[in-house]
């Protein structure tokens, strides 16, 4: 029965059609993968003080690749840099935005309250980051004091943005 | 001259929030005068205005002039909290008030300058948290005494790590609390025992390694039996360690793993410590560790029961 099965796979009518349900997932791969990063897309992130004299800057992520940074307090390069970066980086960024589920969080951690910390630091830094690319947008404040599953998901999101635009050669 | 604790906690108290009486404050590259920070901002005393280290919404701490009028507060900015660094300073002058003539602007410098101090005692040097709650707990430290904070976190305290970034003047356990960690208070934030804004439990953060220094005159004297009967080299035996100690009279101890062959054999010791005679024992702080020891007396003049952070053993005097 079973070898009957499969000679009927294996007739050429039925193998194009094989063939080609094999193919959908990479040619939708490869669809998606051609999607431009919306031409309004913009990326901030700003990192605010700390008892412990963290670094105070902003950078900010263009559509086009550009970025804006902005350095305030104890940082090595105070002032402002213009920098550029491979435009499929930013769309990337913006894939990691939407698979940390970015959109649907909290506008806050640990700042005004305590909800969605498990626990709460005696000194961190609070960082806000922003995204508008398309018809979305967010801004989630992220007081690093506050210690959980999902402040740790922003901080991942944070150092993607601080690696993409290579922030330490500004700030140490 | 002996510390005076008392005072040197009762200037905390006034000033642990506000410029200190000498009417600066300082900032990492100079001082900030108050005085003409008046005149600039036009914020004079006879208006009511005052100077304070207040809670910024973002930052840690700023420097304000503040009134209060018809039930409002208003305030004036003098300072940010960018370049405010005003621990060293601050001590400095809470240690003068308790008659010690310190003047110190920076962190490093006032732990060197204390250490070197004839009336200082370092218990303990460079230790960690828990080691250094060890210390606090032991009850030899006081108020008045001194910490320093070294900077292990390279991403921590002006983006460096490995060296003193911070100082604060222990202030007691919280309302007499034995279970309480133990407070501080300083500037650069500002910190009083249950009146902060932020955690003023003495290991204040995590990325620090801690020095104390202890101020000893005021320490009760050994009594004369004790002081006749305990320098000279003891076998200490505690767990699975066999250790020599040479005790001095003056109240330092070190320690070797050599066994010495005469009393008057002094090799290099592998550690330090201070010793203090209390009621019914005799506790020994061990600098590099924060090691607590305690030896109590048995029937033998010549023998201890000791603990060592709790674990069992015995000294015995040795020739």
């Amino acid at each position: 029965m079973l070898q009957t099965s499969l000679k009927a796979l294996l007739r050429p009518s039925m193998r194009c059609v094989f063939v080609a349900l094999c193919m959908l997932p990479a040619l939708a791969g490869a669809a998606w993968a051609a999607d431009p990063v919306p031409a309004n897309t913009v990326i901030t992130l700003q990192r605010g003080a700390c008892e412990k004299r963290c670094a105070v800057y902003k950078v900010i992520l263009f559509a086009d690749g550009t970025v804006i940074y902005d350095g305030q307090h104890y940082v090595r390069k105070v002032g402002i840099v213009r920098d550029k970066v491979e435009v499929e980086n930013i769309r990337k960024l913006i894939e990691e935005f939407r698979a940390a589920g970015f959109f649907d969080l909290a506008d806050q951690y640990g700042y005004t309250s305590e909800a969605g910390c498990s626990s709460m630091l005696s000194d961190g830094p609070v960082a806000m980051t922003s995204i508008v690319s398309g018809a979305k947008s967010k801004s989630v404040i992220h007081n690093h004091r506050c210690v959980g599953p999902v402040p740790a998901q922003l901080t991942r999101l944070e150092s993607s943005i601080d690696k993409l635009a290579n922030t330490v050669r500004w700030i140490r | 001259m002996k510390i005076d604790r008392t005072k040197a906690m009762d200037y905390a108290r006034t000033y642990w929030n506000r410029p200190c009486d000498d009417g600066v404050f300082w900032i990492t590259t100079n001082s900030i005068n108050v005085a003409r920070k008046r005149v600039e901002l036009k914020c004079p005393a006879s208006d009511g205005w005052e100077p304070f280290f207040v809670k910024d919404t973002s930052d840690p701490e700023k420097a304000v002039f503040q009134r209060t009028v018809s039930g409002v507060i208003e305030t004036r900015l003098i300072q940010g909290w960018d370049g405010l660094a005003d621990c060293a300073h601050y001590l400095s002058r809470c240690l003068q008030a308790g008659g010690i003539a310190v003047d110190e602007r920076g962190v490093g410098s006032l732990v060197n300058t204390l250490q070197e101090r004839r009336d200082t005692k370092t218990l303990a040097q460079k230790v960690s948290k828990d080691q250094g709650q060890r210390v606090v707990n032991s009850g030899i430290l006081k108020p008045g005494d001194m910490l320093g904070y070294f900077n292990i976190d390279p991403q921590g305290d002006y983006n460096r790590a490995n060296s003193y970034t911070h100082s604060t003047m222990y202030a007691g356990k919280l309302n007499d609390d034995a279970t309480d960690d133990g407070r501080v208070t300083c500037h650069t934030v500002a910190r009083f025992p249950g009146l902060s804004w932020v955690n003023d439990k003495w290991w204040l953060h995590d990325g620090y390694t801690y020095t104390f220094i202890h101020f000893g005159d005021d320490d009760l004297p050994p009594s004369a039996a004790t002081a006749t009967a305990l320098p000279g080299w003891w076998k200490v035996v505690y767990g699975s360690r066999t250790e020599y100690y040479y005790i001095y009279k003056d109240g330092r101890a070190r320690y070797t793993l050599k066994a010495p062959t005469s009393n008057r054999e002094l090799h290099a010791p592998d550690g330090s410590a201070y010793w203090f005679q209390g009621t019914g024992k005799i506790t020994y702080i061990w600098r590099n560790t924060g090691t607590i020891e305690d030896w109590t007396a048995t029937a033998n003049a010549r023998e201890y029961k000791i603990s060592v952070n709790g674990t069992p053993g015995t000294s015995t005097k040795m020739f």
